[in-house]
Formats: C-alpha cells, structure tokens, sequence
C-alpha cells in the first residue's frame, strides 16, 4: 500500500468535489429517509445503503480514470514502478471508504444506533471492488467522461438488477431472479440487508464469495487487457 | 546501459513496419540525442524501451533486462519526462513532485533546491491548473530526476523554454550524466541537442540515417572552409573580390548589401597567402568556419526537414 498515494487519491476526491457530491446525496438520502414512514424508511435503507458503493463505486471511478485520462497523467504512472491494479485498488479502497461513510451517516440518520457497521463494511467492500474494477475498465476503452456516461447506461442496468429484485422480486418471474443473482452487485446487498436485520450465514457466505469471484474475473479478464491497450496508446 | 539490436516494430493496426531495423546504444554517463522528425519511430522507439510496447523483433535492453519484460523493478531505474507534460491539475507542483516521487524506491533527491534552480521556488504550491506551459516543462525535468535514475528518457525537455531556463535544463541533464545516468534525449531541436548530446541519431522512417557524436557529424559532412566578413565598400569590394578569386574554389559565397565575404579551404589555411592577406586589409568583420549545422547535416542525410 502506498500511503502518499492514498492521501493523494482522497486530496483529489475532495478537490475533484467527488467528496462533497457523496455529502450531498448522503444528506439527501436522509433527508428522504426521514419523510417516509418508519416501515418503508427501514424497506428502503438496504437497497439505499447498498446503491453507495455499487453505483457511486462504479461511476466515481469511471469518472476518476476519465480525469486521469483527459490529464494525461496515466502515461506518466504507467512509466513507473507503480502497479496499474494498485492504483486502481487505491481508489477503489478510497471511494470504498467514502461510500461506507455515507452508508453510515444514512442509517445512522434513519435508525439512530440501531445497526451493524460491519456488515455495512463488508457491503462497501463486496459492492465497491468488482463495481469500481468495472467502472475503470469502461473508462479505459471509452476514454472520455461523455463516451463513459452513456456506455455504461447497459452496465449500469444489470448493477442494478439486485435492486429491482429486492424491491419487486415477488412480482417478477423466478428467471430474473436469477439472472439479478448474477449480478456484480448482489453480493453486496445480502451484506447491506445484514445491517438491519438477520441474514442466513449461508447467503452472507455465497454473496462474499460472488463478489470476490467478480472482482478477480473483472480485474484478469476486463481491467488488465484494457490496461494493457491504454499502456500501449 | 540501453541496447538496441534490429529493432524492429509494426503498429497492430499498421501495415508498415514503425521501426525497421534499428541498432544503437547508449552509455552510462552518455547524453544520446535521438533526432528525427515527427513519425520518424522516435516516440515508438522510447515507449518500447520504457516497456510500453511489446510485440517487438530484436532487441531493447535497459540494463541488460530486455523492455518486453519490464517490471516494477525495471521501471524504478528509469526516469522519463514526455513532451506534453501532464500532471494533476489539482494538486500543487509540490505535491504532484512528491505523488509521483512516492512511486519510487529508495532515496529521493530534496524537490525544493531542484524548484528553486528552475525558477519554480514560488509556484511550488501552486496548483497546476496555473502554471504555464514552460512551468510545466520545468516541473516535467523535476518529476523525471527526483529520484536519481539510471536511465533518463527526454521527450523535447527545452521545448517552449525561454534561453536562460533552457540552459538551466541542459546543464541539469548534464550534470545527471556526469552522475552516471545514460540520458536518451528525444528532440527536433538540434541546436539544443548540439549543446547537450554525446552523440546523436539521426532516424527517418523508422531507420537510423546516421549516428556519432555532433562534431564528428560535422566534421564529416560540413564544408571544410572559413569565411571572412567585411564592411563592404570601393576599396575593399574589390579587395573581396581578389581574395574571393585567390580562393581555392573561387567563389565568394556572395557579398549581402552590407557584407563582403570571400571563402577560403581550411586545409593550409596557415600557409594561404590570400587569406593572410585578406586578415591584413581594413574593414575586417570577423572570421568563422563553415561548419554544416545539424540541421542542415540532417537534411542532406535524409532529404527531409525537421518539422
């Protein structure tokens, strides 16, 4: 781990003003939280909780690498002994951290102390290294903040599949649940729902095991060959 | 401390080779200008050795290690400094120096003397976004030597420079070969690179046209003549014209309004009767060689300006 460069990462999240962006939605999702009735404000928490690392995990770091990319930096990290999938983890960890944070201001808001802050962990962790691995691959092969914001519109459905299945599952044929299981994500959700309320050992397990299994397939079989061709540009 | 044997490279989507055969190497210690114009293989051949590229034929050493097989380890002992300098744009120049400084093991050379000698003391925290293109430049020199590399790589490091801060640059890549770095400098500024390199290259279309040190080239393919400036006027334009006539070759290179000029063959230039002669007449401006520039070395070389 370099610590410079985790100090820096987080010094540029904040001046890049991606800290305050995730200020503001924590604030609005609380703000949100507090004006549904108690049973829905706990319904909705999870999936509220979950979406912090999945989607701003995913979009933060495309955005991220987009700016390095409009920078110019990457030539210059790319020409020193600095491992491209340690700084990618740097950001990943760093957004991750960002992400927890706001996951736990949000309940903290909506349930006082009434929650598990390691399951929340373990959510930012499960949701924020597979989706922010995926975020960086897309911006490499777009390479531009306006090319990644609409090619990950599909990519952004499917991280988003565990949600609708949460939210609708009952109503929806058995199939998309279980293409919503194969979702990057779902891992993820299964340990946010933990905060809140009991979830079967087993189903924590499978979900820490599928995100582990999509981080190692995205980071081999996505991020290094797009690394590989951003590298040789 | 860099080889390159036969080198040779084709773009994936190319369909020529990039690099044709290539061979040449550079000594610790060494300053080594690699000149051409743009799509002349220079870029291509620096991103191979940094171990940017791969798919190569032949062979690109650093340090004996061959560049397809570039590592963390391989990459610690180099230092480069692109074209186009690119930095954090919202982080200082300091910071920036010391992100990018953190990526290297081992000791680190003290950034503030190093900001201090490029003029950079004051903007040292200021962040990019407001340092202009020659600050820039000056920071790219800093980042690329902050941690004492054996092998330097330049990309046109006095490009966009004012003179004073140009010197500075060149005498701080000097002082780094004198240090023991091998300096691969890539540049279309030949006047820099006659200032700054050992020896240079010459590459066109992915070849080396030629290869020695600046003097030798000079040497070799300049004309081996001195010409004398004077004022011009009755008495001594005719003075030129006589000694223009006295001239092995016999031409004077063509008086301007202003000057008179006749040309005399360096060899037995002590024993010329005419150019003695000439030194004694009035009206003398000052003598100087005809040395070939780089410049024009490189276009007789190639048939190609470098643009």
């Amino acid at each position: 781990m370099n610590a410079a460069l985790f100090a820096a990462d987080l010094r540029l999240l904040w001046r890049h003003g991606f800290a305050i962006a995730y200020l503001v939605v924590a604030v609005l999702y609380a703000a949100a939280l507090s004006a549904l009735p108690r049973a829905w404000a706990d319904a909705v928490l999870p999936v509220l909780a979950w979406s912090d690392p999945t989607f701003f995990c995913f979009f933060f770091a495309g955005a991220s690498v987009c700016l390095d990319l409009a920078q110019g930096t990457f030539r210059s990290l790319f020409a020193s002994p600095l491992r491209p999938s340690a700084y990618l983890i740097v950001k990943a960890l760093d957004l991750g951290i960002l992400s927890f944070a706001m996951a736990a201001l949000v309940s903290a808001s909506s349930r006082g102390a009434g929650f598990r802050l390691w399951p929340l962990a373990v959510s930012a962790v499960a949701g924020g290294a597979p989706t922010a691995l995926l975020g960086a691959t897309l911006a490499l092969r777009l390479k531009s903040v306006n090319r990644f914001m609409m090619g990950s519109i599909p990519a952004f459905l499917v991280l988003a599949l565990p949600a609708v299945q949460y939210a609708a599952g009952r109503y929806l044929p058995p199939w998309f649940g279980l293409v919503a299981d194969l979702s990057p994500g779902d891992g993820s959700l299964a340990f946010a729902r933990a905060a809140y309320t009991p979830v079967p050992a087993g189903e924590l397990a499978l979900g820490a095991l599928a995100a582990a299994a999509w981080t190692v397939a995205i980071a081999r079989f996505a991020l290094a060959p797009a690394v590989n061709a951003a590298r040789g540009d | 401390m860099i080889r390159v044997r036969d080198l040779r490279f084709t773009y994936p989507k190319g369909t020529s080779e990039a690099i044709r055969g290539i061979d040449f190497a550079v000594a610790p210690g060494e300053v080594f200008g690699f000149l051409g114009p743009s799509g002349a293989g220079k870029s291509t051949t620096q991103k191979i050795l940094l171990g940017s590229l791969r798919g190569y034929s032949g062979s690109a050493t650093v340090g004996s290690v061959e560049a397809s097989g570039a590592d963390s380890r391989y990459r610690a002992g180099i230092g480069a400094a692109f074209e186009f300098p690119c930095f954090y744009q919202k982080l200082t120049g300091l910071e920036n120096v010391r992100l990018f400084a953190s990526f290297y093991p081992g000791p680190k050379v003290d950034p503030r003397p190093l900001f201090e000698r490029l003029g950079l003391a004051d903007a040292m925290d200021w962040r990019l976004a407001e340092y202009s293109k020659g600050m820039r430049m000056r920071l790219n020199l800093i980042r690329a030597v902050i941690h004492r590399p054996r092998v330097l790589f330049l990309d046109e490091p006095t490009s966009g420079l004012d003179p004073a801060n140009a010197r500075v640059v060149r005498d701080i890549v000097r002082e780094r070969a004198a240090d023991g770095a091998a300096v691969f400098l890539t540049t279309h500024d030949m006047a820099a690179a006659d200032a700054t390199c050992d020896r240079v290259a010459f590459i066109v279309d992915g070849r080396i046209a030629a290869c020695d040190e600046p003097a030798a080239l000079k040497r070799r393919y300049g004309k081996r003549a001195v010409v004398v400036d004077r004022e011009p006027g009755p008495e001594v334009g005719a003075a030129a014209g006589g000694s223009a006539a006295g001239a092995s070759d016999g031409a004077s290179d063509g008086a301007s309004e202003k000057t008179a000029q006749a040309e005399y063959p360096l060899d037995g230039l002590a024993d010329d009767a005419a150019f003695i002669a000439e030194l004694r007449k009035p009206g003398l401006l000052g003598v100087r060689t005809l040395d070939s520039s780089l410049d024009g070395i490189f276009l007789r070389l190639t048939g190609k300006e470098l643009v």
